[in-house]
């Protein structure tokens, strides 16, 4: 009796950790399939606008062959998170596409150069503002803009933003794979590609 | 192992768990600690492919922009260089690695003269990216030398490729039509065409070593300018452009009718040689038009002086290559376009011709009244490449008619040699491309001259058809069952784009993105 007493408590003492291990385990593979899923979504988000759109000059067609590319990434998004129904996702997944360039051939951002841009969605709801700061926030165009070397080099620039919420398996053990970020309560999970 | 356990005295076994677990959990931890490490490694890995393929894209667009000539193009193939760099850098940084972490570099290369060994394809213009990035490693971090030591390096590859292009536009007489009665100021379907024809051709100029041959079409079609050859000087490709853009600025006149067949044989006649002659080069026919087919080149009149038709080979022959007509029932009716002979391909030099068999090799019609008039559906049989279809074949259902319409009767012919034709350009290695551009239903109550009309979807479903757009047909909203997909070559044909537009002012933009599809690829 007694020492089954004993197994018991080093049982008790042990179970824990040893179920926290394998949690974390699950979690952290919950996280990076997420995380991945993201990457993927964000980089064929940026090469779709990039290749199909970067050549239009006309603004309202632009921004159609934006929101079309938009549309097509969110339902194949959608799709891959296993959603029946796209409408399904909408709190679960967004997806900004991004398009700024120059209509001429300008080499000085302070003088003639013709922008145009596109943004889709307008609104990036759910993003923070620390999020939306990295780069969908950040006008391409404006002359204090942090990535205005890009435009002014390349003519076009494209990204490709996707931003999924992730549920954690164990709350508690899922915030341990998400960098604290007080703006962001609702854990959103956050990849960028740009063109 | 029980027997073993009963010998042991019960008081070695108290506290034997937890020392046993601590010197577990470092051993656990441990393996956690690896498990992130190669989570780590191999995520560091995937972002530095995705950087190293955006700025190779991002470089290669910048090459392909047609800049002057001489060192001013290497100049600016240079400054494409840089910016490559920067693009794969900037997501490098973006996924939180410090420069201290990554390396990045860019260059550009020429346009090969001749393959690097036989059998290769010719490389374009091309920019590639390679970098290299140190991970982030937690456990194996802790190990002296390890940490700095783990480098990934990847690199990609974008290519301004070199392509065979035929060009085939459509100045029918409703190419003189107004883009849009209400907004007279729109010009017309003629006008807009030429623009966006000239902006693509002049894309062409100053880069690349393209083979480009522009054709046009009305009842009858002709090709322009003659497709230049690979190994043509840069003056002589420039020579070959300027003559391209007179025609399309200061020839082109709106006039007759839409022989949609003719037209992709014409197309493929221009760039037969070249294709034959370059057969790793990628090779794509554009094909152009406001109308659906109204006259097919079964219609047409050898011109004068021209040999005439051909004696047929019996399509029971093995050799024979030759597409066919089924009605209702079996068997089904063959009507030859061209046919092999040991091998080579021969063509009728008149064209197409309807002559049509049954299944035992005899004709039974050879106008379109006796081979078309009695059916109530027709059926487009196209026999692949393996030699049960040379019976079967594939079955391809265009459209149900009600019969009554005499003229959409005498279309049948038109849409069907032209889907044959279709189908043996992309036989023979060549990607299609097809842009239609119809009207509102608001504007016309043609319907030939719509995209969508209220019931068949006729000239939008023969260009998805023709251009075996596997995509597009995979996203029409109201063909139940996939109706259309069904319908597409999906096996051995290579798959095109469809690009529909109700707005000819838009036909720059979509030549712009072909440009780009054709000439822009990664090869990571």
């Amino acid at each position: 009796m007694q020492s089954k007493g004993v197994v018991y408590l080093e049982l008790a003492m042990v179970l824990p950790v040893l179920l926290l291990a394998a949690f974390a385990c699950l979690e952290f593979s919950n996280v990076l399939r997420i995380h991945q899923t993201a990457a993927l979504l964000s980089r064929e988000a940026g090469y779709s606008v990039f290749r199909r759109c970067g050549d239009i000059d006309d603004q309202a067609t632009l921004q159609n062959c934006v929101s079309d590319a938009q549309n097509a990434l969110y339902i194949q998004g959608t799709d891959i998170l296993g959603f029946a129904n796209p409408a399904d996702g909408q709190n679960d997944l967004g997806v900004v596409i991004s398009l700024f360039k120059y209509v001429n051939s300008c080499t000085d951002f302070d003088s003639g150069c013709e922008t145009r841009s596109a943004v889709a969605p307008q609104a990036a709801a759910g993003l923070s503002d620390s999020t939306r700061a990295r780069y969908h926030a950040v006008d391409f165009l404006t002359a204090d803009g942090e990535h205005r070397p890009l435009m002014l080099s390349n003519g076009v620039v494209a990204t490709g933003e996707v931003y999924l919420r992730y549920k954690p398996l164990i709350p508690m053990i899922g915030r341990l794979f998400l960098s604290p970020d007080p703006d962001e309560p609702e854990r959103l999970l956050y990849e960028s590609t740009i063109f | 192992m029980n027997q073993q356990y009963s010998k042991r005295p019960k008081d070695k076994q108290y506290g034997a768990v937890l020392p046993l677990f601590l010197l577990m959990f470092f051993g656990i931890l441990a393996v956690l600690g690896l498990a992130v490490d190669l989570t780590n490694y191999y995520k560091a890995q995937v972002e530095l492919q995705r950087a190293v393929d955006a700025g190779a894209m991002a470089g290669a667009r910048i090459l392909i922009k047609p800049i002057a000539t001489g060192g001013e193009q290497e100049a600016a193939n240079a400054v494409a260089s840089d910016k490559a760099a920067l693009i794969a850098k900037e997501n490098l940084n973006h996924s939180g690695y410090g420069d201290d972490r990554i390396q990045v570099q860019a260059t550009w290369a020429a346009p090969e003269s001749e393959p690097a060994e036989p059998g290769a394809p010719v490389l374009g213009l091309r920019m590639t990216v390679s970098g290299t990035i140190r991970p982030r490693l937690l456990v194996l971090g802790l190990i002296p030398g390890f940490n700095s030591g783990t480098v990934l390096a990847a690199s990609a590859q974008a290519e301004a490729r070199a392509a065979i292009i035929s060009l085939v536009l459509d100045n029918s007489g409703s190419m003189a039509e107004l883009v849009d009665g209400d907004h007279p100021e729109k010009g017309t379907k003629l006008a807009a065409l030429k623009i966006a024809a000239h902006d693509f051709v002049s894309s062409l100029r100053g880069t690349g070593r393209d083979m480009v041959a522009l054709n046009t079409f009305t009842q009858i079609a002709t090709t322009r300018v003659q497709a230049n050859d690979y190994y043509d000087s840069a003056e002589q490709i420039d020579t070959q452009r300027a003559a391209m853009l007179n025609v399309i600025d200061n020839q082109l006149s709106a006039a007759g009718r839409t022989n949609a067949s003719e037209a992709i044989f014409r197309g493929w006649e221009s760039i037969r040689t070249k294709k034959l002659a370059q057969p790793n080069l990628p090779c794509f026919m554009i094909f152009f038009t406001d109308g659906a087919p109204n006259v097919s080149t079964a219609n047409w009149q050898p011109p004068a002086g021209t040999p005439g038709i051909p004696e047929f080979p019996s399509p029971a022959t093995a050799a024979t290559k030759w597409y066919s007509y089924a009605t209702n029932g079996e068997p089904p009716v063959y009507i030859n376009h061209w046919y092999r002979t040991n091998g080579t391909d021969t063509y009728s030099t008149t064209g197409v011709r309807l002559l049509a068999f049954d299944s035992g090799s005899n004709p039974v019609c050879d106008t379109i009244g006796n081979c078309l008039g009695t059916s109530s559906e027709i059926r487009f049989r196209v026999p692949g490449t393996e030699s049960s279809d040379q019976t079967s074949g594939r079955l391809y259902q265009l459209f149900p008619l009600d019969g009554t319409d005499d003229s959409a009767n005498l279309r049948r012919l038109p849409y069907l040699t032209a889907l044959a034709m279709g189908d043996y350009v992309r036989d023979m290695g060549c990607s299609l491309y097809t842009i239609g551009v119809g009207q509102n239903e608001s504007i016309t109550d043609n319907f030939y001259q719509t995209l969508n009309d209220d019931t068949l979807h006729r000239k939008d479903f023969f260009l998805n058809r023709l251009a075996n757009d596997q995509q597009r047909a995979l996203s029409w909203p109201d063909e139940p069952n996939g109706y259309v997909r069904s319908y597409l070559d999906l096996r051995t044909s290579k798959p095109g784009k469809y690009y529909p537009t109700e707005d000819a002012t838009q036909l720059r933009a979509i030549f712009r993105d072909i440009l780009t599809n054709i000439r822009l690829r990664l090869n990571s």
